[in-house]
């Protein structure tokens, strides 16, 4: 039997490390999500086709979606970790 | 002063102070301090040269036309940028890893090297680029004439408005000569241009801020804010939403596909990355670019429909619109900003082509003309800059005459677009490439073949000459007459927009062929060596071996790599492999890796399929060995991992039973030692006890007399002492042994220990000659000087005792080596025997059973202790002339440490 | 004259105290110190009683006793062992080779010499 606070302490870190990887791997997750986002986003207009949509209103649309889409995208970006490979400075 | 001379000035500033930027970026990047020249933000402003003037001009053009379908042109590459994550990355990845130097490099190296393959795609990228170089030309003369229009329209003087032409030549030469200065300045290894890069990236900054500049004022100026402008463009013309779906979908897909495949996107994206991580900045701030480019496109449209006359070119009308609002600053700020759209895009294009037509197809072609061994005579180097500088002035000139014999009267947008549909068969071959390992070399021709064919039959061929009559009876009723062959509805399926038609069509003609091919054929060994490089470039950053240890000649390569490379970097790259292998100078052995890296580096310079062929003529095969393929079958990373796993477990196996089986030898040699040794203590303690026994009864018998009482005495005295030595040397080893012993360390001289060591050992016996260098000897040591002594005594002792020849001698020699001293006793006997070699240092272990010897047999293994305790050694010398005996010690003893 | 004892040993300090021992009581005593040889002496010198230490320079003792036994001329001829090996198997040895008697070092002077005499009476 293990001493109870070594137990409780190693079980933590154990947990812990699988939390980052396990975030790590949602986040590379949702990356990979963000273009198929995108895609349906952008075929929204094709259901305009017969409704009275206005260029300004189809415009509004299209850049707010655009830009959210961008902001998306550069937020996950940013909490992907940064691993900074070694490598060969050019010559 | 006119606008147009105005004209004139601003922009040979411009071009001036481009060229300045990018000389001193140049000067920077060779001084090794332009660590900011490669930073995130300038990477995501080099992919502006997708904005091109099409982009610039064009595109408000297109939105008075088509209203927001224009916006597809920026979806599908934000699609593209946001997944990064799917495809950039593994592209950029690759790109570096295999030090690719274009598309037409990936495509060829992806597929085994095929230099067929780059040449269909370098071909396809030349026809598809051309008439887009033309246009950049086309648009800077159309905003040149704008300005002289709008000065012939004041009519307050007559000014001898430029030729058309004249303007093109002129713009057509001055990029010329900047993208050979800038462009071919070295033959980078890498394929990176420093001062293109950053005059680009100036560029894209003054292309953007002009474009915002001519909105803000249309929006704001001419249309009193955000509000209104919105209410304006409901109320114009195109202020309905009317899109035609299958051009939406169509449009996005092959400008996303075009976002990869075009010459100059593949070049600032993946050739000119010098950090994968650009790509995360990248990825968010590309796309934020793109809705500032596009953001004013529609209000500049809808403003320009309003007040322009009826007529005016709505492709002009961000210059226009300012010049006839009295506006000349804007128009010409607005101008600088197209020109800096044009420009950088027909920078960046020739320089990808050149490189292109240069590695693939002058390069091989002049190869082929040298004749065998052309690789290692003449100059590589030089040839492969002035056929780049050619392919440059070439490509742009090729651009040129598109424009002169076009006439420039198609409308900008559309020959975007059909280039667009162009490059995009290159996309099937990519991706499939990049992610399926099945892909090969056939498939990838027959696909970009049939599709680029497609292509050209159903896009390009339609509108290169539609005002002929062939044309249009070929449109109308086919080829001959044959109306399923009729380029806008291939087999009667007409009524679709023919842009989508045609990509629709050659794009499923390019990929079924490619699939069907693939499935059906084989790929060559090389080429598995390659997709399983390519499509599992995150698993293994290794590289599989395509070369076998042959009869590679390291000079050979060598001269060739300074050809291509320069001398100091091929030398540079050699002496760092050799030093790799351990050794000194500059030719390592040709091992399989260093070839492999060799190719890549020389890649770099010439293409991969260049680089293969040229190291094939040095190393004389470019096939792939018995090894390689067993290398490729599948599950290769970890059958070979799990094999050399295997492999290292096996020999280490093997070593240990090695080790096990000496360990047991010496056991079972030691176990009869051990015998022997109860013997030997037995013999060596009962021997002067006998004497002792027997004359001390003598004594007690009485009756000798004084004389022989005396002698029987000290024959008594002198067997004690024996047994007290022998118990003493025991003792000694058994202290030794078990690392109870006190070093006396202190300074000396090697002569003198020397000396006081053979003084004690003779003191017997004066047959021995001992031969010693003194000049050698004078060398002061630090360690236990006695315990030094004691091993030199037993050493000469021994050869006192054993040396068998007439006229025994010892040599002792010293060398000095670094820290460590040697002294070797060599004496002109017999020798021991290989046999007991690996027994004379263990105790009571006696060569011969010589009595007279006198010795226990400790000594030698008293000797080892001592050198083990003092940091050194003392071993056996074989092949000597005779025994002999090699003492190793450290200069300076340290602290006994165990 | 007395009669002869053939001392074959190698250690100098003890053919000194034996010969000494046998001559105090009349023997003549000759030594020699080389195993090589030693079997071809005892056939010269066809000696009375021999003394053979076992290790001997060049051959053991063992070796020359059992030449000793195998020639006709010297098969019974009286042979004292001396070891300084006082094991078991040494001594099992010995009889097995035909020694007369054997002995291990140190011995007594006065057992020495009772053996030799004995040795010699029986002969």
């Amino acid at each position: 039997m293990l001493p109870p606070d070594l137990g409780e302490h190693s079980s933590e870190g154990s947990i812990f490390l699988e939390r980052t990887t396990y975030r790590e791997r949602r986040l590379h997750d949702a990356l990979s999500l963000v273009p198929a986002l995108g895609l349906v986003l952008f075929s929204v207009p094709l259901i305009w086709g017969g409704s009275e949509i206005t260029t300004a209103q189809a415009m509004v649309f299209l850049f707010l979606s655009w830009a959210g889409l961008s902001a998306l995208c550069g937020v996950l970006s940013w909490f992907l970790p940064r691993r900074r490979r070694k490598e060969p400075p050019g010559p | 002063m006119t606008i147009l001379n105005t004209l004139v000035a601003v922009s040979l500033g411009y071009v001036v102070l481009l060229f300045l930027i990018a000389f001193a970026a140049d000067r920077i990047a060779q001084t090794g301090r332009g660590r900011w020249l490669r930073s995130p933000v300038v990477y995501t402003l080099s992919l502006s040269v997708y904005c091109t003037a099409w982009t610039f001009f064009g595109a408000v053009g297109y939105a008075a036309r088509s209203g927001l379908e224009y916006l597809t042109i920026y979806l599908g590459p934000t699609l593209v940028l946001v997944g990064w994550w799917w495809l950039l990355r593994k592209l950029v990845r690759i790109g570096r890893s295999q030090r690719i130097t274009s598309i037409a490099d990936l495509i060829s190296s992806r597929f085994g090297k095929s230099n067929s393959l780059a040449v269909i795609v370098t071909l396809a990228a030349v026809i598809g680029t051309t008439p887009y170089i033309a246009l950049q030309l086309q648009s800077i003369t159309l905003a040149v004439s704008a300005f002289t229009g709008s000065v012939v329209n004041g009519a307050d003087e007559v000014v001898n408005a430029p030729d058309s032409r004249s303007v093109a030549l002129l713009v057509a030469t001055g990029l010329s000569i900047f993208t050979i200065l800038f462009g071919t300045r070295n033959l980078d290894a890498n394929e990176r241009h420093h001062g293109v890069v950053i005059a680009i990236a100036v560029e894209a900054v003054v292309k953007l801020m002009a474009l915002v500049a001519v909105g803000a004022y249309v929006t704001w100026g001419l249309s009193g804010g955000v509000g209104p402008m919105l209410a304006r463009i409901d109320a114009s013309v195109i202020g309905r939403w009317e899109v035609d779906p299958g051009r939406w979908m169509g449009l996005t897909f092959v400008a996303g596909a075009a976002f990869l495949c075009l010459p100059r996107m593949f070049q600032v994206l993946v050739v000119e990355n010098s950090d994968e991580a650009h790509l995360r900045t990248a990825s968010w701030a590309f796309p934020l670019y793109m809705i500032l480019m596009s953001l004013f496109v529609v209000p500049i449209a809808v403003v320009g429909l309003e007040i322009m006359p009826e007529g005016a070119n709505p492709d002009l009308f961000v210059v226009t619109l300012p010049l006839s609002q009295g506006r000349d600053g804007l128009a010409l700020f607005s101008f600088i900003g197209g020109f800096s759209a044009a420009t950088s895009m027909v920078i960046v294009a020739a320089i990808a082509l050149s490189t292109m037509v240069s590695n693939h197809v002058v390069m091989p072609i002049w190869l082929r003309l040298q004749g065998p061994g052309a690789s290692v005579s003449g100059d590589v180097r030089h040839v492969v800059l002035v056929s780049r500088r050619l392919s440059i002035a070439g490509v742009v000139f090729l651009g040129y005459l598109y424009f002169r014999l076009s006439g420039g009267g198609t409308a900008l947008a559309a020959i975007g677009l059909i280039s667009f549909v162009g490059v995009s068969q290159f996309l099937p071959a990519l991706v499939g490439g990049l992610f399926w390992r099945g892909a090969t070399r056939p498939g990838a021709i027959a696909g970009l073949l049939g599709g680029f064919g497609l292509w050209l039959y159903t896009l390009l061929l339609p509108n290169l000459a539609a005002q002929t009559a062939l044309e249009q009876s070929l449109l109308l009723s086919g080829p001959f007459g044959i109306g399923w062959l009729r380029p806008q509805a291939l087999f009667g399926i007409g009524g679709i927009d023919p842009l989508v038609h045609a990509m629709i069509w050659s794009l499923l003609v390019n990929v079924t062929l490619f699939l069907t091919i693939s499935l059906l054929t084989f790929p060559t060994p090389l080429e598995r060596l390659q997709g399983a490089q390519f499509v599992n470039v995150f698993e293994h950053s290794g590289n599989p071996r395509s070369w076998s240890r042959g009869g590679a000649e390291s000079e050979d390569l060598l001269v060739m790599a300074q050809r291509i490379i320069g001398p100091s970097e091929a030398q540079q790259i050699f002496q760092a492999e050799a030093g790799r292998q351990g050794l000194s100078g500059f030719l390592p052995e040709t091992t399989p890796d260093f070839i492999e890296r060799l190719e890549r580096e020389l890649s770099g310079s010439v293409g991969a399929a260049t680089a293969h062929a040229m190291v094939a003529q040095i190393v004389g095969r470019a096939s792939v060995s018995v090894e390689d393929l067993l290398a490729v079958a599948d599950e290769t990373a970890q059958m070979m991992e799990y094999s050399s796993q295997l492999e290292a477990k096996s020999s280490e196996l093997a070593r240990t039973a090695r080790q096990l089986r000496t360990a047991n030898e010496k056991l079972t040699q030691l176990s009869r030692q051990k015998d022997a040794f109860l013997s030997q203590i037995s013999h060596e303690l009962r021997t002067p006890m006998t004497s002792i026994r027997a004359f001390s009864e003598i004594l007690r018998d009485g009756g000798l007399d004084p004389d022989d009482q005396t002698r029987y005495s000290n024959v008594i005295h002198g067997e004690a002492l024996r047994l007290t030595r022998l118990l003493d040397d025991l003792l000694d080893l058994s202290v030794l042994e078990n690392g109870q012993v006190n070093l006396n360390l202190q300074e000396g001289r090697l002569d003198v220990t020397l000396d006081h060591a053979i003084a004690s050992a003779s003191a017997a016996s004066g047959k021995l000659r001992i031969r010693r260098d003194k000049t050698q000897e004078g060398i002061t040591i630090f360690t236990d000087l006695d315990r030094l002594s004691q091993v030199f005594i037993n050493l000469i002792a021994n050869a006192r005792k054993y040396c068998d020849a007439a006229r025994p001698e010892l040599r002792i020699s010293v060398h000095r080596t670094g820290g460590t001293l040697t002294v070797d006793f060599i004496d002109n006997g017999a020798g021991i025997p290989s046999d007991k070699h690996g027994v004379i240092f263990e105790k009571f272990a006696r060569v011969t059973s010589d009595q007279s010897a006198g010795g226990a047999g400790l000594g030698l293994a008293i000797c080892r202790e001592i050198m083990g305790r003092l940091g050194g050694s003392v071993a056996y010398l074989p092949g000597q002339t005779g025994a002999a005996f090699r003492v190793t010690l450290p200069l300076r003893a340290g602290p006994a440490t165990s | 004259m007395g009669k002869e004892v053939l001392l074959i040993e190698d250690e100098p300090n003890i053919i000194e105290a034996i010969s000494f021992i046998l001559s105090r009581d009349g023997w003549r005593v000759h030594s020699h110190a080389n195993g090589v040889d030693a079997a071809d002496v005892v056939r010269m010198r066809k000696p009375d009683v021999v003394i053979l230490d076992v290790m001997l320079p060049g051959r053991s003792g063992y070796d020359i006793l059992e030449e000793l036994r195998s020639d006709a001329a010297t098969r019974s001829l009286p042979v004292m062992l001396l070891t300084a090996r006082g094991q078991t198997k040494d001594r099992e040895m010995a009889e097995r080779l035909g020694a007369t008697r054997f002995m291990s070092k140190p011995f007594s002077n006065a057992e020495v010499l009772e053996t030799v005499r004995t040795l010699a009476a029986e002969a």
